[in-house]
Formats: structure tokens, C-alpha cells, sequence
């Protein structure tokens, strides 16, 4: 099966400091997969790197069977259109209540959808992580854990068909970070998307996702199952996938 | 001691590669804002809003500053006056430089300090949180978006503003005429409006222009390079304003110069 996913060989140095080294990265479509590692790993480098967000100074990366090429806006733009990213610090526009933020996506594009079907889209949105009534509210009115359930319903209107998530059950407390998982994996299992999550929760990855990656030091060092991983000979993998939340 | 030449030639070529930079960036973000402009695709709903936000939050402070500019120049040139019993030529000296000079740069300044701040600020803080990362994956430009309609509401506000301060200028010069020098409101704008200073005010909506368009520039340009979380943001607002103030003063040597 094809990967939606295929970065190959990619670097990058921040002034001077290698962030990301010789780093690959394969994800096979329709799983959740999950990229975990110490902070500082590399996870949201390789995160924006394969939402196009982050150019690489070497490497390919290839999306939907597409090299990405930077230079070409047309084409960067029909790439982005198949991606939702939950940013790891939300990225909320604070100039928009929560029914624009969560109608953003589908209004900007070129063809926008009529907006009786805009209203239903992001009402069944909001439904589904559980704030029905928040539609009119600004972001300073929202929680913490309400505002990342927003982030969330914005990064899935759309259905695209890659979903990236960085840690988005970052600050919450247990139970909404149960809630966001389960809301994730029902979300992949409705859509048949390619979902890829960063986060330090392994606990409650297990329970969604289907395949591990893990990073260290800028570099992908174990992709594979749960299990494999938890019983590798490398002490670091067996660390990481055996951290509990 | 050559160690010491070094190092203060060092210093200095970074400070050229550095203004290089800034000047290469501000070229470079100036053209895309043109390419964005012709044909018109930018967010009509934005440019409402950024006109709203630069230029009518931005009367109050602008009418303060003309007033009591008019009357400053008005009471400087008060003692010459008197003693050449010249009434009649101070609403021309008012006139004149508050129209063509004084007027359009102060309103500038204040301009820049409020608006391009602010817009600095606001543009840094949406690259720190990563909102302008999310325009991008959501397909948008951020020059399209956000820098566009801050480039013509900051251009077409400081116009306007301009306009109003001319007045309030003026005004403020006929007040402190009457109140200060005990001359006659009325021998003021006489003055003013026998001086057939049309010239000179349409050198200073010029520059109101102008000016709109380098504080647009170079506040949104600063916004969008920001590094580093909200100490980043702090810099960028403090380089933003500096360097506005700069491009203010060259663009009115400029300006100055070609027009006369």
C-alpha cells in the first residue's frame, strides 16, 4: 500500500544546531500512528515538516505520492487542502469567536460550500466535541480543555486526509485527555483518515493508535507496534513506550 | 590592538549584513504586497476591520497631537511676530509648516508608535502561537491576509488622519493665537487662507501617504520575522518602531526634495 507519508534522509539545522538529522519517516494511510520521544526529539519538527510547514535543508518528502515542492505555491496549496493540523499551541485565530474559527477552514477555500451547509457542518463539529453552545463565545471565554476540543473540531471539518495532532492532550487533566483520544480515534475510524498524533501520553496512545514511531536526538530510531517496541533491545525505545501517563 | 581592529570591523559588518537584511526583506515583502493587490485577492472582511481598528481608534490621539502642535508653532513664532508687527504672516509660518512638514511627521510618528506597535506586536504574537502557520496549512497567505489589508488601511488612515490633524492643527494654532498672542482669531485665518497653501498641504498628504506605506511595511515585515517566544515580540515591536521612525525621516527628505 502506498504511504501517504514518505520522508526520506530530511535535515535540518536551527543556527547552526542540527535539529533534525537524517530523519525518515513512513506512514501507511488509514491508521492512527503515534510519535513519541523526550521533548526536544524532534517531534513537532517532523510534525511541520510533513504539514510543509517546515522547508528542510535536505531530504524529500514525499505526501500523497507528491515531492513536495516548495517553490510551487499551486501545488503546496492542493497539498495542504488533504492536511488538518491541531497545532501543539493550538493556533486558534483569537480575532474570530469559536464558529469562525471552526467554519475557517471550509469558508477560505476556493470553493466554499453554501452557508446553510457551512452552519450544519460546524454544528455537527461542535456536537461531536462536545460544545453544542459555544458557538458565539470568544476564545477568553473557553477553558484550556475547551478551547484544545475546539482546535480539534477545526483540525477534522474538513476531512482531510491526513490529520496531524501535536500533543493535544497537552495541560489537560485525565479525563479530558481520555476524551480527546477517544474523539480522535472515533473521528479516524468515521473517516478512514491518516491520523498522526505527538504526545507523551503512550498509555492512552495504546488505545488508538496502531503503530509507534519514535524520535531521539532529531532522528526516527523504532517504527513498529506497541509491543515490539516495549521488548526491543534498545533501552531508549523500551523507555519511551513504556512511560506511563 | 589589530585583535581590537578586527573586532570593531567585525561588529560593523554585521550591523551592514543586518541592515542589508531588513532592507532586502522590506523589498522583498513590498512586492508581494503589489502582486497580492493587482488583481485585488485579499479579505474584504479584514480590510473592514483593519480600517476600523487603524484609523478611528487612532482620531482621538491624532486630534490631541495637532492641536497642540498648531499651537506650539503658533507660540514659537509669537515673540518674532510681536516684535515685527508682522500679525499677518503668522498663519502663513503656522500654516506652512505644520501642513507641509511638522504636521504629517508628528501624526507619522504618533502613528507609527500607536498603530505600528500594536500591528508588530499583534503580527508577532500570531507567528509565535503558530496562527500564521495555521493560515498557511489552511491554504491562506499571510500577506494576502494579514498584510494586505494592513497596508491599505494604514495608507488610506493616514491620510484621512492627516486631513483631521491639518484641521485641528490650524485650529489649535487660531486658539492659541487669540489666547496667547491676543491677535485675532480672525487675522489667523485670514493669514492661513490668503497664504494659498494648497500646495503645501497636498506636498503633506503626500507624505501621509508615504509614510502609511513604510509603517505598514515595516511594522507588518518585523511581526512576521519574529524569533522567539514573547521576549521575541518585545524586540521586534522596539526594532519595528526605530526603524519606522527612520524610514519616516527619509521618506520626508525624499519626498521633500523631489517635490520642490
Amino acid at each position: 500500500m502506498e504511504p501517504v507519508v514518505e520522508i526520506a534522509g530530511v535535515s535540518k539545522l536551527f543556527s547552526g544546531t542540527p535539529v533534525l538529522q537524517d530523519c525518515d519517516l513512513r506512514l501507511e494511510p488509514g491508521r492512527v500512528h503515534g510519535l513519541v520521544g523526550p521533548g526536544g526529539s524532534g517531534k513537532t519538527l517532523i510534525l511541520k515538516t510533513l504539514s510543509t510547514l517546515l522547508r528542510p535543508d535536505s531530504g524529500s518528502v514525499i505526501l500523497f505520492g507528491t515531492t513536495v515542492d516548495y517553490g510551487d505555491r499551486d501545488g503546496l496549496r492542493a497539498l495542504r487542502d488533504r492536511i488538518g493540523v491541531q497545532f501543539q499551541n493550538l493556533a486558534l485565530f483569537d480575532f474570530l469567536n469559536v464558529f469562525d474559527n471552526v467554519a475557517f477552514p471550509l469558508v477560505m477555500t476556493p470553493d466554499p460550500p453554501p452557508t446553510d451547509e457551512i452552519d450544519q457542518r460546524v454544528h455537527e463539529a461542535l456536537v461531536e466535541v462536545g460544545l453544542p453552545e459555544t458557538a458565539h463565545l470568544r476564545l477568553p471565554e473557553l477553558s484550556g480543555g475547551m478551547q484544545r476540543r475546539v482546535a480539534l473540531a477545526r483540525a477534522a471539518i474538513s476531512g482531510a486526509d491526513l490529520m496531524v495532532f501535536d500533543d493535544p492532550t497537552g495541560g489537560l487533566d485525565p479525563v479530558f485527555s481520555s476524551r480527546i483520544f477517544v474523539l480522535i480515534g472515533e473521528l479516524q475510524e468515521r473517516t478512514g483518515s491518516t491520523v498522526v498524533l505527538a504526545s507523551h501520553d503512550v498509555d492512552r496512545m495504546t488505545r488508538i493508535c496502531g503503530r509507534f514511531h519514535v524520535m531521539d536526538q532529531g532522528r526516527r530510531i523504532y517504527s513498529g507496534n506497541i509491543e515490539d517496541g516495549r521488548e526491543s533491545e534498545d533501552r531508549r525505545i523500551r523507555t519511551f513506550l513504556t512511560v506511563e501517563a | 590592538m589589530t585583535r581590537v581592529l578586527l573586532d570593531v570591523l567585525g561588529t560593523f559588518g554585521q550591523v551592514i549584513l543586518q541592515a542589508c537584511r531588513v532592507v532586502g526583506g522590506l523589498t522583498v515583502l513590498q512586492t508581494r504586497i503589489l502582486l497580492a493587490m493587482f488583481p485585488p485577492d485579499f479579505d474584504y472582511d479584514e480590510t473592514v476591520r483593519q480600517f476600523f481598528k487603524v484609523g478611528v481608534k487612532s482620531v482621538a490621539v491624532v486630534v490631541a497631537t495637532a492641536l497642540l502642535t498648531g499651537a506650539i508653532m503658533v507660540i514659537q513664532s509669537g515673540n518674532s511676530v510681536q516684535e515685527t508687527g508682522a500679525t499677518g504672516l503668522v498663519g502663513w509660518a503656522t500654516g506652512t509648516a505644520v501642513l507641509s512638514e511638522v504636521g504629517p511627521i508628528l501624526i507619522g510618528l504618533m502613528f507609527s508608535g500607536r498603530v505600528g506597535a500594536n500591528n508588530t506586536a499583534e503580527l508577532g504574537a500570531m507567528v509565535v502561537t503558530d496562527q500564521v502557520n495555521a493560515l498557511r496549512v489552511l491554504g491562506m497567505d499571510p500577506v494576502r491576509y494579514l498584510v494586505v489589508p494592513r497596508f491599505l488601511s494604514m495608507i488610506v488612515m493616514l491620510v484621512l488622519l492627516t486631513c483631521i490633524g491639518d484641521l485641528f492643527a490650524l485650529t489649535g494654532g487660531a486658539i492659541a493665537c487669540q489666547a496667547i498672542l491676543g491677535i485675532d482669531q480672525r487675522v489667523f485665518w485670514q493669514s492661513v487662507l490668503d497664504s494659498h497653501l494648497l500646495d503645501e498641504m497636498t506636498m503633506g498628504l503626500v507624505k501621509a501617504f508615504v509614510f502609511g506605506g513604510a509603517i505598514s511595511v515595516v511594522s507588518c515585515y518585523f511581526g512576521l520575522n519574529v524569533k522567539g517566544g514573547a521576549e521575541g515580540v518585545g524586540r521586534a515591536v522596539n526594532d519595528s518602531v526605530v526603524t519606522a521612525a527612520i524610514s519616516i525621516f527619509v521618506a520626508n527628505f525624499l519626498v521633500t526634495t523631489i517635490w520642490i
